[in-house]
């Protein structure tokens, strides 16, 4: 019989779990087989009921067998780790050795629990792989935001930096407009009190000239004989020449110094016009011209400085009269343009080179002008002074002109005056 | 005969002025100084005062406020080659009856005159 001649020494080298026990039950040797499935315990092994739940009954039939027993029950192992076998025992001289085979159904039934709980395991790895996989994304994402966010911070301080010089170059610029302002505004202060003066030294002796040859001519000197008054008369006109330049150059100075104020009001444009035609009637009969009026019809008042309105109105026709020829036509015509007052005063004069044109509205330019047409005097200030008074009130003018051909100024003035 | 004090720094000036008083029956005193303006319109019985207000010594304004305070009822004409209306407006609203704007014509300056002794009477 086999199990009679394996020695428990054999039997400890084979993997067998198997156990040498006594009749009364003290267990007496262990294989390596056995050893490795009872494994660490803490309580010691005394007794065959220290290993096997067995009952009272099959525990005694076991010791007892003569031949052979087989049966069924848990083997302790660690403390909460049992497993069930079978156990089949078989005498070995006074002793019984008892084999142990796992029980294959719990085995099973261990496996499945197993492979359940792996299954459970492999799915919450799942779970933890596709979580740790989330994560790794949000960790990718939230890296590449960080790298972005630094990018745009490291942007945002070079964009902070470039309007920080900005900023410092505008209130540079800022502080050269200011220096540059407060000079121009002394340099007119200065040059308006230099008119001013000028004005003044030129006003002082020309009293004296005008004075004495006016009394002159009016005998108060004594008999005038017809050379003589030829003479006076040419100073008395040269002076009021004279005193005309120094009148408007006041006046432009005081325009351009910005110390001359609109004083606005309700125009009624046709009596103005026919202050301006009654003024112009002698003038234009001395060079045998015609003065052509044209209103529109129902023209509005216009909000404007009355006597500014006269005063580029009158600058205009007596310009035309004076650089048109003998027998030419002059022409005002007013009407209403998209909320502006439209005057244009036209002539069949001798024109404006195109090359003078751009220096039109200029001080002084003129004074090569007045050279072309003998008899004309100008001071070259008019239309400088035209144009101020024309800014002044938020408006335009444009001029078309044909040397030989005649000139168009044309004036444009809102209607509700200066917004 | 009207008295006038004329006061007026400019030799020439001074000269046509006389001239023209005296065309037109004028009697005057020269000034040649705002100084010597103020002590004789102070001193003197004049119908009228005809000041210049550029003056080598003291403003031509100064001695028309010295001349009010003094003399309130003696009309003053300002003739000066100031040439503005802020100038007018402002000698005006000082106390002067009139203003005369150089260069003057002459029957200009004697309108004005006999116009303001007129209405000081």
């Amino acid at each position: 019989m086999l199990e009679h001649v394996l020695s428990v020494t054999a039997l400890a080298q084979e993997e067998l779990p198997c156990f040498l026990v006594s009749r009364d039950g003290r267990v007496l040797e262990t294989s390596d087989g056995a050893r490795r499935m009872v494994g660490a315990r803490t309580s010691p092994v005394h007794t065959v009921a220290d290993l096997f739940n067995l009952t009272a009954g099959d525990r005694a039939d076991m010791l007892a067998t003569r031949v052979r027993w087989s049966g069924s029950c848990t083997l302790y192992r660690e403390e909460h780790l049992n497993v069930d076998v079978r156990l089949v025992a078989s005498p070995r001289g006074e002793d019984v050795l008892v084999f142990v085979t796992v029980d294959l159904d719990a085995l099973t039934r261990f496996q499945e629990e197993l492979g359940a709980m792996n299954s459970q395991l492999t799915n919450m790895n799942r779970e933890r792989a596709k979580q740790a996989g989330r994560l790794a994304r949000a960790l990718t994402q939230i890296e590449a935001q960080a790298h972005e966010l630094s990018e745009q911070k490291e942007e945002i301080s070079a964009q902070a930096e470039e309007l920080q010089t900005q900023f410092e170059q505008l209130a540079d610029a800022n502080d050269r407009l200011v220096e540059a302002n407060a000079e121009l505004e002394e340099r007119e202060r200065v040059k308006s009190a230099f008119y001013a003066n000028l004005s003044h030294e030129v006003r002082a002796p020309l009293n004296s000239i005008m004075g004495f040859t006016e009394d002159a001519l009016d005998g108060l000197a004594g008999p005038l004989t017809p050379t003589l008054e030829y003479y006076l008369t040419n100073v008395t006109n040269s002076s009021k020449h004279l005193l005309h330049i120094v009148t408007e150059m006041l006046d432009l100075a005081k325009l351009q110094s910005g110390r001359a104020a609109l004083e606005l009001e309700s125009v009624d444009v046709c009596a103005v016009i026919q202050e301006l035609e009654a003024l112009m009637a002698p003038l234009v009969k001395r060079r045998q011209q015609t003065f052509a009026v044209t209103l529109a019809d129902g023209l509005p008042a216009l909000t404007a400085d009355r006597a500014k309105l006269y005063q580029i109105l009158l600058n205009l026709a007596s310009n035309a009269n004076k650089y048109t020829l003998e027998g030419g036509e002059l022409s005002l015509a007013v009407r209403l343009e998209h909320g502006w007052m439209r005057f244009d005063v036209r002539d069949t004069g001798i024109g404006i080179a195109p090359t003078e044109l751009p220096y039109l509205f200029e001080e002084f330019r003129q004074i090569h002008r007045q050279r072309r047409l003998p008899g004309v005097q100008s001071t070259g200030l008019g239309l400088a002074i035209v144009k101020r008074l024309i800014d002044m009130h938020g408006g335009r003018i444009e001029v078309e002109s044909t040397p030989d051909m005649g000139s168009t100024f044309s004036v444009w003035l809102p209607m509700g005056g200066r917004a | 005969m009207s008295h006038i004090l004329v006061v007026e720094d400019d030799p020439l000036n001074r000269d046509l002025i006389a001239r023209r008083l005296e065309a037109h029956g004028f009697d005057f005193t020269m000034a040649e100084s705002g100084k010597e303006g103020v002590a004789k319109a102070s001193a003197g019985e004049f119908d009228a005062v005809l000041l210049d207000l550029r003056l080598p010594d003291i403003d031509g304004a100064e001695v028309l406020s010295i001349v009010r305070r003094a003399r309130p009822t003696l009309p003053v004409i300002i003739m000066t080659a100031h040439g503005s209306t802020v100038t007018r407006d402002e000698v005006l609203a000082a106390g002067a009856n009139a203003y005369l704007l150089k260069p003057v014509r002459r029957q200009e300056l004697i309108d004005v005159l006999e116009q303001t002794i007129e209405r000081a009477r």
